[in-house]
């Protein structure tokens, strides 16, 4: 994967194989993100507590916000799903994909990153196959995000 | 010499009456906690992003949240920071609202 500027606008180049990585990546997070569970740790995670000093207004920050996160999540996973399309090729991005790739690629990583346990102090084992893409996924959102800082 | 008896009272009641309107008046904060999957040039786009603070304030709260596990990153009316820290969990961030301390 690689980032070029053109004309001012920032172009992803990906490749078949990338993009049919990232295109499953997503689409199986579209389906956890559609059926949440409030005991998985990914969805607590995706959703923390406004307040953890109060349960009473956690509850209610928890109602008044919750299924916003939820569609925006999913409205901008669909986004990028639609740009990504059947393969690999070019994608331009403008400030407000740019902003909006990031965010999906931190919610793939905060999914993942949970699953696997990620922690400040305990090393990942990279011949795991999900290490390897939590690493790839890192990667990719940081060239990303050092285009725009 | 003689010492009211009813002062100590009224004065232990107007106290009250006093914590009770600070605590109201008190200001709300955000603060972003330190997780260990978001990275630390996101972060920094993020508040600049949220906030539209400059880069080295961004990069400092970030630096605070890296270091210290914490950062207050905004204060005022508490509806506000429960719009501030909506905004954030929108974009990953683990932040919370609480009194000022």
């Amino acid at each position: 994967m690689r980032l070029r500027r053109k004309a001012g606008a920032l172009r992803l180049e990906i490749t078949d194989a990338e993009a049919a990585l990232l295109g499953g990546l997503l689409d199986d997070f579209a389906d956890a993100l559609a059926q949440p569970d409030p005991d998985d740790p990914v969805t607590q995670r995706l959703y923390p507590a406004g307040y953890t000093d109060d349960q009473e207004a956690a509850r209610e920050y928890r109602e008044l916000v919750e299924s916003d996160l939820r569609a925006e999540r999913i409205g901008r996973l669909q986004a990028c799903r639609a740009e990504l399309g059947a393969g690999g090729g070019r994608v331009t991005l403008d400030a407000e994909a740019i902003d909006r790739w990031l965010r999906v690629l931190n919610d793939l990583r905060l999914a993942l990153g949970t699953r696997l346990g990620v922690s400040e102090d305990v090393e990942l084992d990279d011949d795991e196959p999900a290490v390897q893409i939590y690493s790839w996924l890192t990667a990719v959102q940081d060239m990303l995000v050092m285009q725009v800082l | 010499m003689s010492t009211p008896t009813f002062a100590p009272h009224r004065e232990a009641v107007a106290d009250q009456q006093a914590d009770e309107t600070a605590e109201a008046d008190r200001p709300w904060v955000t603060v972003v906690w330190n997780d260990p999957v978001n990275l630390m040039s996101y972060v920094t786009h993020v508040l600049m992003k949220v906030f539209g603070y400059p880069k080295d304030k961004a990069t400092a709260l970030m630096l605070d949240v890296h270091h210290k596990g914490r950062a207050v990153v905004s204060s005022g009316p508490r509806e506000r920071m429960e719009g501030d820290t909506a905004t954030l969990h929108g974009y990953g961030l683990w932040a919370t609202i609480q009194h000022d301390s």
